[in-house]
């Protein structure tokens, strides 16, 4: 499967599991802009990050949501 | 008299007698009247309850009771922020009218509250995002400098009404820049506060941990004394953060003496840039230093993943939002507008987890580095390139890389744009102020301070009132 075939079928499925039906031509359209997305995004896995830096601040004892005593 | 030009001076010229707050709003309705055919500034217009209101002002102040700077100033709300008058489009077909229903959110009850005429909604891209859309039944708006020019977006016609004198400030809201590029492209000044600062309920979402709330208006006195009555916790946005209340129009005039400026030396910025725009920014920046600062050139780390994320984590962010919108109206969406949101769901849950863990370390390490270095506040060119036309036009000038802005978004940072001059067309350039967390009574001090030297922010665009 050469890429441009590959990076539509992957907008496809990714589109599918998103519950979204779209026109042909703009399925098109993204599937060009995905490498380029992808490229973007896989720049972010080159970056150093300790372990225990996590995406949001989780704290069980959130006030706002009466968990403190 | 002439009609003021700025909130600070229909201030002054309503308590001096000079004028009254029904005359400034006749006068902005007569300017709107003329203009918006022309300039695509509003989505509806509060003609009555506007007038009612300013009545309502006038006959406060004369009995004494002054509830300051912005009493009986005429302000317009871009149309993505709910108000009491009526529905909020978010411009466009597929928003439910009943979400406007809530009214007033609290930074316009807060305007309200402190003496503001409301005017009426003006013109966003669809959903804050997107490009001028010339297929849909919304007006496009267009720069008071030169009509076949973009304003900017996405707060497009509160920057478009403040440079053409329809009225004397506003409110945007800035995810990647749509404060700050309005106000850099149309020649005004605006605000992106510290996030939390301003609560944003009330706000149709684009990327929740992006969106902030700003002033936009002619100057930096104008957008603090905005600022003074916009910010403080509220309880129904739990991001806003109670902070000491803090009258930011009194806290101006610290000069440059001792101030430290970082301009930023990253390459991004240089390549996205163009040689005017730099030259004029490099004029902004010798003016600042001949006036006492000192000046640093300064790399920010991590400068390009905080800006593209801000982009990728927001597009995922917004479709978390739009997702069944989107499933169900498809083709009421612009076609911009619905193929930038949907690139949320080409993101996987994991990409999105470490772009936010990479946000984290970025955020750490400039400020690990403004503090080893000294910096009172950080400084670039708001965009590289002045508005671009509607069709045609640069490449380069249409890239992302052009906008100086979204990685402020990623920090939360405050950061303002202020008018620094004009590019080789005669289109303003913005100059970007950043400062850190909290700071925003600096940012506004030091853009005022740069205001004090300069006249920019005082030029006149060709289609004005």
């Amino acid at each position: 499967m050469d890429d441009a075939v590959e990076h539509e079928v992957i907008v496809r499925a990714l589109l599918a599991a998103a519950g979204l039906d779209i026109p042909e031509d703009e399925v098109g359209r993204l599937a060009q802009m995905y490498p380029g997305l992808r490229r973007s995004v896989d720049r972010y896995y080159d970056v150093p990050v300790l372990d225990e830096v996590t995406a949001a601040v989780f704290r069980a004892d959130d006030q706002d949501l009466g968990g403190e005593r | 008299m002439t009609n003021p030009w700025t909130i600070h001076e229909a201030a002054a010229a309503l308590r001096s007698g000079e004028t009254t707050s029904v005359d400034l709003i006749r006068d902005a309705q007569a300017a709107a009247d003329r203009l918006d055919p022309q300039m695509g500034t509003w989505l509806d217009r509060y003609t009555d309850q506007a007038l009612a209101s300013a009545e309502v002002a006038d006959v406060a102040l004369a009995s004494g009771q002054d509830r300051g700077p912005l009493h009986g100033i005429p302000l317009g709300i871009k149309d993505i922020l709910s108000t009491d008058e009526g529905p909020t489009t978010a411009q466009s077909l597929t928003m439910d009218p009943v979400w406007g229903d809530q009214g007033d959110g609290p930074v316009v009850a807060r305007l309200r509250a402190a003496g503001a005429v409301i005017m009426g909604k003006t013109t966003t891209m669809e959903y804050a995002i997107g490009r001028p859309d010339f297929s849909k039944p919304f007006p496009v708006p267009r720069n008071p400098w030169n009509l076949d020019r973009w304003t900017g977006g996405s707060s497009s016609g509160t920057g478009n009404g403040v440079a053409s004198g329809q009225i004397l400030g506003g409110l945007g809201t800035d995810t990647g820049g749509s404060v700050r590029l309005p106000a850099a492209y149309n020649g005004v000044s605006g605000h992106k506060p510290t996030f939390g600062l301003v609560p944003k309920s009330g706000c149709v979402p684009l990327g929740m941990s992006y969106d902030h709330v700003g002033p936009l208006a002619r100057s930096a006195w104008d957008c603090a004394a905005m600022l003074t009555v916009m910010a403080g916790a509220d309880v129904s946005d739990r991001t806003s953060v109670q902070r000491p209340a803090i009258d930011y129009a009194r806290q101006l005039g610290r000069g440059f003496e001792g101030l430290t400026i970082g301009v930023l030396a990253n390459d991004t910025i240089a390549d996205g840039t163009d040689d005017t725009t730099m030259a004029v920014f490099e004029e902004a920046v010798e003016a600042m230093a001949q006036a006492g600062a000192a000046i640093k050139r300064v790399v920010v780390p991590l400068y390009d993943e905080l800006a593209t994320g801000a982009f990728l984590a927001l597009q995922a962010e917004a479709f978390a939002w739009h997702r069944d919108r989107l499933a169900a109206q498809w083709s009421g969406y612009g076609r911009p507008t619905r193929l930038t949101i949907v690139q949320g769901a080409l993101i996987n849950a994991g990409d999105i987890v470490q772009i936010e863990r990479v946000r984290q370390v970025a955020r750490r390490q400039v400020a690990a580095m403004v503090a080893a270095e000294g910096l009172d506040v950080l400084m670039s060119p708001t965009t590289g390139y002045g508005a671009t036309p509607f069709t045609g036009g640069r490449i380069e000038a249409l890239s992302i890389r052009a906008l100086h802005t979204p990685a402020w978004n990623s920090m939360g940072w405050p950061a303002l744009s202020v008018p620094m001059g004009f590019d080789a067309d005669g289109l303003p350039l913005g100059l970007q102020i950043i400062g850190r967390a909290f700071c925003d009574d600096l940012v506004l001090a030091v853009g005022h301070g740069y205001q004090q030297l300069t006249d920019w922010h005082l030029r006149k665009a060709p289609h004005h009132a």
